[in-house]
């Protein structure tokens, strides 16, 4: 039965893989935000782990979508992913559309983006964590 | 039951509906509507203890049990670069 637990953090691809390798300092944290039932994944974080995963890191990938699931990408999400598409190609920075799907995930479901790449993300209705200085 | 068990007196408010639901179940059991409440609490304690361990065993299953070695990124140095290339070729694709 789930109580109460309600998903803080929306933890990218690289995040995810690097919590399953124990890549100091983020393992330590996702061990904790998963002890603490904070993280959340994308299905687009799903379909690029099990791109190149080995059994093992599906194995383990399973587990954690069999306890969190994963969040989907439906119409409000590609509204807002749309949205920032087009405000990026329009700027010198641009972003790609499946980063503007992850962030649009993490704005729809007001979540914390936690990622290595925070150069990818120049959104700024969001909230990113950058897993490389935490 | 020992009334000095319980020495903390509290009041709470119920829907109708709920306050029937439970009426219908403590009925059942022959229990006061404070016995069967007292009861839900501790149940929901213990649930919630439960769920806490069955977080901690998936954090300890999951996080830092995989080798790079045997990794399906095992030749791949630098996993935030695979990234952003593979979200670079998708986005190419989609051009």
């Amino acid at each position: 039965m789930k109580i109460n637990i309600a998903p803080e953090f929306l933890l990218d691809t690289n995040v995810v893989l690097e919590a399953f390798w124990g890549k100091k300092p983020i393992a330590s944290k996702v061990k904790a935000w998963i002890e603490n039932g904070k993280i959340a994944v994308s299905t687009i974080t799903i379909a690029e782990i099990l791109s190149k995963a080995s059994k093992e890191e599906t194995e383990k990938l399973k587990l954690l979508t069999s306890r969190f699931g994963s969040l989907p990408i439906d119409e409000p999400t590609a509204e807002i992913a749309g949205g920032y598409r087009k405000q990026f190609l329009r700027k010198k920075k641009k972003a790609y559309l499946l980063d503007c799907l992850i962030a649009a995930t993490a704005k729809l479901y007001n979540l914390k983006l936690v990622t290595a790449n925070i150069k990818d993300y120049p959104m700024k209705d969001i909230e990113i964590v950058n897993s490389s200085s935490l | 039951m020992q009334r000095t068990l319980y020495t903390q007196r509290t009041q709470i408010s119920l829907s109708p509906k709920l306050r029937e639901l439970i009426d219908a179940q403590r009925l059942l059991w022959q229990e006061s509507l404070s016995e069967y409440l007292r009861k839900a609490a501790i149940l929901r304690i213990a649930l919630e203890d439960l769920e806490k361990q069955d977080l901690s065993y998936l954090a300890n299953a999951v996080v830092g049990q995989v080798s790079k070695k045997t990794s399906g990124w095992k030749n791949i140095r630098d996993i935030s670069l695979w990234q952003k290339k593979l979200r670079k070729d998708e986005n190419k694709h989609r051009a």
